[in-house]
């Protein structure tokens, strides 16, 4: 659970997450260029959506409130 | 004509409805900000923030997805999407933007932009005239979708109807302007915060996905058999009629995803009116799951309106007319009601956002170049009131130019693509340090250059206002400057081929600038702060070594003067004492010059509230608030702590950001957790006193208990819980534990358990009992043992338990017996002995003077009558034996009267009263005796002790009462014998003690001991005046053989 929490909220992951998101909502148009057949597309697509909202619903579980650190590391980006 | 929808409201009535509910938002406001004033904020919480961001979906959304849909297919979603991936980075992004915010209390996009690049006012202006004529587009937009709607909605009913209907726009329009200022621009506040406008931007946006849900569940469940049933039909429509390719829906799901942050009103919901960062969290899933669910229901409305073969130009209003035409007119108008609220919050917002940076960021720089218009720093909030008017007036405008001519989507595309504009300046701000003012000039410029160009005059060609050739064959016929096509690019859409110039020209100015021009210190050391703002936060100097030398008087005024250019004088003082106050200088009467360097940041802070971050450093440095002693010093102090440091300006800034920042929090973290430990210090003395003196308390009660020579015992529910020494070895068991838990009966005698068990069980069930009494126990070896017990009842462990104290009594109850037994032989012998005495008087004494009377007689019946002097002599001889017969006789009776064996204790009793009675006259003595008419007799012992107390109750009556009426009574109340002797004479004060002999006197304690000596009991009552009363009480025995 904790190395879950800890993936979660690791910028990296969220790149990861946008990547994944953005690869997907293009895959009716990557593998035929004209797209899926709509109702096909909208169903799929709509699917997607729904598993990023989820996605996000998790990560911002385990985003902590970050303050600037106070043990003594130089100021750094999270 | 399908789609032809049919009206049913009066446009007088429609006006009055949103006039009613645009007065439950003011409500709904009102609430919030008094809650606010109350200090209870309402808006403070992640549903709100997140609902009020979802003004992002505007009549756009409610509309236009649904014309989208209609012509082009799954495009719509890329409006949404694109936030959707967008909003991944929020914890990133929008945490740097609101920390930012917080820092330098920045009210606007091109707020931000400013200050992040030296708080340039030309970027500011470039930046709020880029968002002015952006937005221009999406207001149209509003209105088009609420002109178009109420038209539908509407039909003429009469004059009134008539002239509403010739003039909706103006009515509209002034509407727009009332709401937005009455919502949002009523007064200055220097946080631009707005809590009352929020929440009623969150209740709207609620409201609308509501309306928009019921109305696609209206089309899928009631037009339809459910979603199933309508997506099969699909395949059977035409192909969309405008098709997107894929760089269209790449280019649109680019510019949402920067617009649902640097649009304005955007920037403003997520960042201005932002209360917490913790907020953001919530948002990040909450405004991506409200943008699927307002999306849920478009794709299959736009089919429906197209499988009824409603004309695709109208497309954007089947949400609408799918209802209105379908028999449910008043769904029509609550989804009427839902678009007219995403509209107005959309116009409310992005007017008052607008209002602020205009006056902000273009008026007060004129002001500053225009002497003459010095006057309007007095009257900043009128002009704010003239900006929101002229703003939705000009949106209104570019409505009437272009609002025939191009749909929803197309128009909200063009303003897009507008604030796309700001992403370089805006993401580069706070990721890269070497970004800086002329990279962000150069690349703003181009980029509003280019989207003016390849945009905005497209539309104006659409609507005839420009000359179609100007977009086919290029200005003055040059066809590489067609505006569509620019340099020859073609094969794109608009839309994607104004992104790719923009990115070009925008970004790539922005980069090229920024390298080539190197930027001052100060520019770099805001660029810092601005990328490491999740790091680091605004600082300011602690350096207080310096002589204090600065009147703070002096100053003040200054500040004063300068704050009531832009605000009330009475204002003005408050903020100005507010900013001494904020850094620490109360009650100081001269500054250092550190200290005067943070009075100044302060004031330029406060001030970028009401006008933003670059008029605010203007005013300021016009102001002179230093002297040019001052200056010199600051520089020299500056100078100082670089020279000690030997570090690099840059290096310098970034350590004391750290540091102090570091410091900040430390001492902030210090400061809570002091207070923590003195509270938990005090909670910890208080408890430990509590808990020493209950130690000590329990200590010294179980020492107490312990060494206590009575036996202790705890009982619950007839079983020990607790005993102390004593108690186990009262009954024998060496072992305490050995009678823990035991059961209560097992040192109870078996002819008392069921005694001793009823009262422990009642008194524990709080019945009052007898708290003391005696009990026959037993002890382990089964020798029998008398306790004495007193017990209570006391809490232990929550519980209720009974608490007894046991006494070994055993030896004192053989005392007693032996007493009483030796009491008993005493008096059995005293009996005795007064019987054989009073036979002996009778038997020996009698006899003789028997023999002797006959023998006197016999000696005067010889004597002659000579003889007449022997024979008086031995008649008073003969009257002396009888004399003393008589006495002998009473007083044989007195120690034994022979009656008492011969006729029994009635008869007796009967004797002596009568004969008491017979010598004491002036008394009157009554004898009863009741349930006697048995023949049996009681037994002799019983008879005589009775017999004896009548006697000396009767002597006591004689000799001190001075009673005139005395009664005596005897009655048989089986299985008990009770005697009463009452009289009515002088009485005495009572014993304190019934045993104490000075009052109770000897025949008193005759009485007890000889009533004790057969088993029974006596009360003697008196007081001063009211005689005496003797109560017997013995128990029946009866003679053996009678």
């Amino acid at each position: 659970m904790k190395r879950d929490r800890r993936l979660l909220s690791r910028p990296g992951f969220q790149g990861f997450l946008f990547g994944l998101g953005l690869v997907m909502l293009h895959w009716p148009f990557l593998i035929w260029p004209q797209g899926w057949r709509q109702p096909h597309a909208y169903l799929y697509l709509f699917l997607v959506w729904a598993l990023l909202v989820l996605a996000m619903f998790f990560i911002s579980r385990n985003l902590g409130p970050r303050l600037p650190s106070a043990r003594g590391s130089e100021p750094s980006e999270d | 004509m399908p789609g032809a929808a049919r009206a049913v409201f009066s446009s007088l009535s429609v006006i009055a409805v949103f006039c009613a509910y645009m007065a439950l938002l003011w409500l709904v406001a009102r609430w919030a900000e008094e809650g606010h004033a109350a200090g209870k904020s309402l808006v403070n919480n992640p549903y709100v923030y997140s609902l009020s961001l979802a003004v992002f979906c505007s009549s756009w959304t409610y509309y236009g997805s649904v014309g989208t849909a209609a012509t082009s297919g799954l495009l719509f979603m890329t409006v949404y999407l694109g936030p959707t991936l967008g909003i991944i980075f929020w914890w990133t992004v929008l945490r740097k933007l609101v920390r930012l915010k917080t820092a330098h209390h920045i009210t606007s996009i091109a707020d931000f932009i400013s200050v992040r690049y030296e708080k340039s006012a030309s970027l500011a202006a470039l930046a709020t005239a880029l968002a002015l004529v952006g937005n221009m587009p999406y207001i149209a937009l509003q209105l088009k979708a609420v002109f178009t709607t109420f038209t539908i909605i509407t039909h003429e009913q009469g004059p009134a109807d008539a002239w509403i209907g010739s003039h909706v726009g103006p009515i509209i329009v002034v509407l727009l302007v009332v709401f937005t200022i009455i919502f949002g621009v009523r007064r200055l506040d220097p946080t631009e915060r707005h809590e009352g406008m929020v929440m009623a931007v969150a209740v709207e946006s609620l409201f609308k996905l509501v309306l928009f849900m019921a109305a696609g569940a209206f089309v899928v469940f009631s037009l339809y058999d459910g979603p199933a049933d309508i997506l099969e039909r699909f395949p059977h429509l035409p192909p969309p009629a405008d098709p997107f390719t894929p760089g269209q829906w790449i280019a649109y799901l680019i510019l949402s995803m920067n617009a649902v942050l640097f649009l304005p009103r955007q920037f403003h919901i997520a960042v201005v009116e932002s209360q917490s960062e913790r907020h953001i969290r919530q948002a990040m899933w909450m405004l991506p799951l409200y943008l699927l669910l307002i999306n849920l229901f478009v794709y299959p409305i736009a089919g429906a309106g197209l499988l009824r073969s409603y004309p695709i130009t109208q497309a954007d209003q089947f949400v609408l007319t799918l209802p209105l035409n379908n028999g449910d007119p008043w769904l029509a108008l609550l989804v009427f009601l839902g678009g007219f609220s995403a509209a107005t919050a959309m116009v409310l917002i992005s007017a008052m956002t607008m209002a602020t940076m205009l006056t902000n960021h273009l008026l007060l720089p004129l002001v500053g170049w225009v002497k003459r218009l010095g006057f309007l720093e007095r009257h900043l909030l009128e002009c704010r009131w003239v900006a929101v008017a002229g703003y939705i007036v000009m949106g209104w405008w570019y409505e009437q130019l272009v609002g025939e001519s191009l749909m929803l989507v197309n128009i909200g595309m063009i303003a897009f693509a507008a604030f796309f504009q700001f992403a370089p300046a805006a993401i580069g701000g706070i990721f890269w340090r070497a970004g800086n003012k002329a990279g962000a000039l150069l690349g703003l410029g181009a980029g509003f250059l280019v989207w003016g160009y390849t945009m905005l005059l497209p539309s104006f060609v659409h609507s005839g206002w420009i000359h179609r050739g100007f977009l086919d064959e290029g200005p003055w016929g040059i066809t590489w400057l067609r505006p569509e096509q620019l340099f020859g690019l073609s094969g794109l859409d608009p839309v994607s081929h104004n992104l790719f110039w923009s990115l070009v020209f925008n970004l790539g100015l922005y980069v090229l600038g920024s390298l080539w021009f190197q930027p001052d210190p100060e520019a770099q050391s805001q660029a810092e702060e601005f990328v490491g703002a999740l790091g680091s936060g605004a600082v300011l100097g602690h350096a207080s070594q310096r002589e204090a030398y600065v009147d703070l008087e002096v100053k003040r005024d200054k500040i004063e003067r300068l704050l009531s250019r832009f605000f009330a004088k009475s204002k003005a003082a408050v903020m100005a004492d507010r900013c001494i106050r904020a850094v620490g200088l109360t009650g100081k009467t001269r500054l250092t010059i550190i200290e005067l360097a943070e009075l100044y940041k302060e004031v330029e802070k406060n001030l970028a509230g009401g006008v933003g971050a670059a008029a605010a450093h203007k005013a300021l440095e016009r102001a002179s608030l230093f002297t040019s002693r001052e200056a010199r010093e600051l520089t020299e102090v500056y100078g100082e702590i670089l020279a000690n440091l030997r570090a690099r300006p840059k290096d310098l800034i970034r350590k004391i950001d750290f540091h102090q920042e570091r410091e900040a929090l430390i001492s902030r973290h210090a400061a809570e957790l002091e207070e923590k430990v003195l509270q938990m210090q005090d909670q910890m003395v208080m408890r430990m006193e509590a808990e020493r003196a209950l130690r000590e308390s329990e200590e010294r009660y179980r020492t107490a208990i312990e060494s206590s020579s009575d036996g202790v015992a705890m009982i619950k529910d007839g079983r020990f819980i607790y005993i102390n020494k004593t108690f186990a070895e009262i009954f024998g068991y060496p072992r305490r534990r050995e009678l823990v838990g035991k059961d209560l009966n097992v040192i109870v005698h078996p002819q008392e358990k069921l005694k001793v068990l009823e009262l422990s069980l009642q008194r524990q069930d709080g019945e009052r009992m007898p708290g003391r009494y005696d009990f026959k126990g037993v002890r382990k070896d089964g020798s029998p043992i008398f306790v004495a017990v007193s017990a209570t009842t006391t809490t232990f462990q929550g519980d209720t338990v009974v608490l007894a104290y046991v006494r070994d009594v055993t030896a004192r109850r053989q005392a007693e017996d032996d007493i009483r037994r030796l009491s008993r032989r005493l008096i059995e012998g005293i009996e005795d002995e007064r019987k054989r005495l009073a036979a002996d008087l009778h038997d020996e004494f009698g006899q003789a003077l028997t023999a002797l009377h006959f023998g006197v007689e016999a000696l005067a019946g010889g004597l002659g009558p000579e003889q007449e002097g022997q024979r008086r002599a031995c008649g008073e001889l003969i009257r002396s034996i009888e004399g003393l017969a008589d006495s002998i006789r009473l007083i044989s009776s007195d120690l034994r009267p022979d009656m008492l064996d011969h006729l029994g204790l009635v008869p007796t009793l009967d004797w002596y009263v009568t004969e008491f009675q017979r010598r004491h006259k002036e008394m009157e003595v009554d004898f009863t005796a009741v349930g006697f008419a048995f023949k049996r007799r009681l037994d002799p012992r019983l008879e005589i002790v009775l017999y004896r107390i009548v006697q000396e109750a009767l002597n006591n009556v004689a000799k001190y009462s001075q009673a005139g009426r005395v009664t005596v009574q005897l009655i048989n109340s089986h299985p008990r014998v009770i005697l009463g002797i009452r009289d009515d004479g002088v009485g005495f004060e009572p014993a304190p003690r019934p045993e104490s002999p000075k009052l109770g006197g000897i025949g008193h304690i005759s009485m007890r001991e000889r009533v004790s000596s057969v088993g029974g009991t006596i009360e003697i009552r008196s007081a001063p005046g009211k005689g005496v009363s003797i109560r017997a009480e013995v128990p029946m025995v009866l003679e053996e053989n009678s």
